[in-house]
């Protein structure tokens, strides 16, 4: 692509399957991700998203394809790609600040460091003491500070998944992973965490890739959305593909309003029909996929 | 620190007043408590075949207490029947061959004999046992040589009687609380093992299956073998717990290691953690309280294993004692290394259980 000098790209797939014994999960998945983006992925039940995560994670190999990482190749999860899942983020048996601040400590400390400490904690007081207040920076910013002495268990869903995401956010990962966060919430929680996350994003231009399952949720999140599927003509492949990769026009962090508003629920239904609807099946030909990051460009589909 | 001796001090000072004023508040305490027990035995009446039914406090005390209360009973009605025929009986001890054993088996001492050098017995004017000790005191007491109990504790016949040896209880309890130590030492160890086996798969692969095999083989069954392989002494009865109890603690070890999400592991290694970061930071913390709990609930399986060992052969130990006195039917001994051990093992269940409270307080749900 002319002029991609200056574009930084964090995540690059290409080519990508991915298949169990056999079966094809994903179908040539191709799909760059810029820095300072915040893609959402959605597709119905199944179509593998979180094996899509994954690879980006890291926990799982492409059985075809790249998954690369800045130009490296991803082996296994790191330090670099920060995670949040829809449960188990968090450590149970540390409490609020503890687990914010367990990945300095991994960093900086290493397993001997680790019992010493407990054994003569005057040598380490600096850098734990520094380590609190790096963690206290982060619980601020996600509003849970009066909360830092308790333990998981006696903080509601949506707190719970704050301090997941401080304690991903800590390590300053290149790409913070979210896969499904808000699904075990209820509709309020929900909401205010969408906005949320919405304005984190907007303070630290943290790249991430979220993953749901829920239609307005991706719409009214991300800056780019990309809609994963396996209702398409296939003529004999089975397995998803990117069926859509359109930008989302509003500038964030957005008003829950405009979830109402014409424009919104147009690039809804379209989604709809393209992308979640297992009677419309479509050519892969007719898929909409506009972003200029795309990769997956039909057309070009015989020179790869 | 210094508010919490404040408060103690004040209610020391408010003690002797706020005791007046309970024991006037007495007869009226126990008329309502009378009154509520009556409700509360009106209540159980009514809804005793109900499912889901709160009792109250104090008939549940009440209730909780029947049995015990009618063992109690079937057993003294027996002690005095088989007395009435023969005032000797030693099967079913009365209350005071009871008591009597109590004190025989917790106060004897066992006097050390010194000989001169024609090999006779140097007589000293020491009392010979313990009742004979504390005779000696009161009498003492009486004439006045001492001017107060304490004195008489200090300087008196009883505490030179019981400084010349030890307890016969004593005696056993150490020699059987070194066996359990020991084998607690390698039980612990095999909670390590248990940790390697479910985290490392190759590890799992070395030892899962012997040690599934090695749980079901019944550890009485090779208690033989032990005793001819490692002799008559320490080694084989330790060899026997640890062997009866050391698999299922690897092994609840394992499972719990399995059980813990595979997101905890991706979650480590997302903030930098290496692998045996992960598995002494992000694993152990997570199963070690369940474990524990484990190795709690198996300590009457140590427990069984001890006495099991030694009764075959030892020379001291609890259950060594036990059957020995079997012989001569001294039910007056047996029941308080009974109950000495049963309390023990309750005791290492409470300590177990209030070290897990307060040092896992995540636990707490």
């Amino acid at each position: 692509m002319e002029g991609s000098i200056d574009r930084k790209y964090v995540i690059e797939l290409s080519n990508s399957y991915q298949e169990y014994g056999g079966r094809v999960i994903l179908n040539d998945i191709s799909l760059r991700i810029r820095k300072g983006e915040f893609v959402t992925i959605v597709g119905p039940t199944g179509c593998g998203k979180s094996t899509l995560l994954r690879m980006v994670l890291g926990s799982e190999k492409p059985s075809q394809g790249i998954a690369a990482m800045e130009k490296n190749l991803i082996k296994r999860p790191d330090r670099r790609r920060g995670i949040v899942f829809q449960k188990y983020s968090l450590f149970d048996f540390m409490n609020v600040r503890d687990n914010v601040m367990f990945g300095l400590e991994l960093e900086q400390f290493n397993l001997a460091d680790n019992y010493l400490r407990k054994i003569f904690p005057f040598f380490y007081r600096t850098k734990v003491k520094k380590f609190r207040e790096e963690a206290d920076h982060f619980l601020e910013k996600v509003g849970l500070l009066e909360h830092a002495y308790k333990y998981p268990h006696q903080l509601s869903g949506g707190q719970r998944q704050r301090v997941a995401i401080a304690q991903a956010m800590i390590m300053r990962p290149q790409i913070l992973l979210m896969d499904e966060p808000l699904g075990a919430l209820d509709v309020g929680t929900r909401e205010a965490m969408q906005i949320f996350i919405q304005e984190l994003w907007g303070q630290t231009e943290q790249t991430i890739l979220f993953i749901t399952h829920d239609l307005e949720e991706a719409i009214f999140m991300g800056t780019r959305l990309i809609v994963l599927s396996h209702y398409y003509k296939n003529g004999g492949q089975d397995g998803s593909k990117i069926v859509q990769d359109i930008k989302i026009p509003w500038p964030q962090p957005r008003p829950t309003t405009i979830k109402h508003t014409r424009e919104f629920n147009d690039i809804m239904e379209g989604i709809r029909h393209t992308g979640l609807d297992p009677t419309q099946l479509h050519d892969i030909n007719e898929f909409n996929i506009q972003h200029e990051d795309a990769l997956c460009s039909v057309k070009k589909f015989g020179e790869y | 620190m210094k508010l919490k001796l404040m408060d103690m001090v004040r209610w020391l000072k408010g003690f002797p007043r706020k005791t007046l004023e309970a024991i006037k508040r007495l007869p009226r305490f126990i008329a309502l408590e009378l009154a509520g027990l009556g409700k509360e035995f009106l209540e159980m009446i009514k809804n005793f075949y109900r499912l889901r039914t709160t009792p109250g406090k104090r008939i549940s005390l009440l209730l909780s207490l029947i049995i015990f209360l009618v063992c109690i009973k079937l057993y003294y009605n027996t002690a005095v029947e088989r007395h009435a025929e023969n005032p000797q009986d030693k099967l079913v001890p009365t209350g005071e061959q009871l008591w009597n054993g109590f004190k025989k088996t917790i106060f004897e001492v066992r006097v050390k004999e010194e000989y001169d050098a024609n090999g006779e017995i140097i007589i000293n004017d020491l009392p010979k046992t313990f009742q004979e000790a504390r005779m000696r005191d009161k009498q003492a007491f009486a004439d006045g040589k001492f001017r107060n109990k304490r004195e008489m504790w200090k300087n008196g016949a009883t505490r030179t009687y019981l400084k010349q040896g030890e307890s016969l209880l004593w005696q056993d309890t150490r020699a059987s609380g070194k066996r359990i130590l020991i084998a607690m030492v390698f039980i612990f160890a095999g909670i390590y093992a248990g940790l390697f086996m479910g985290a490392f798969p190759y590890a799992e692969k070395v030892l899962y299956r012997f040690v599934l095999f090695f749980d079901k083989i019944p550890a009485l069954a090779v208690l033989p073998i032990l005793f001819i392989i490692f002799g008559l002494g320490e080694t084989a009865k330790i060899a026997l717990i640890v062997i009866g109890v050391a698999p299922t603690v690897i092994l609840d070890t394992y499972l719990k290691v399995k059980e813990v999400h595979d997101e905890q592991l991706v979650k480590g290694l997302t903030l930098g953690a290496s692998q045996p970061e992960i598995v002494f930071r992000i694993i152990f913390p997570q199963i070690i309280p369940k474990v524990l709990d484990t190795v709690r609930l198996n300590f009457k399986a140590v427990i069984l294993f001890l006495i099991a060992g030694e009764a075959l052969a030892a020379e001291a130990g609890i259950g060594y004692r036990i059957f020995v006195v079997r012989r001569y039917m001294d039910m007056a001994t047996i029941f308080p290394y009974v109950v000495w051990i049963s309390m023990l093992a309750f005791m290492v269940d409470m300590a177990f259980r209030a070290w897990i409270k307060k040092q896992y307080q995540w636990l707490n749900k």
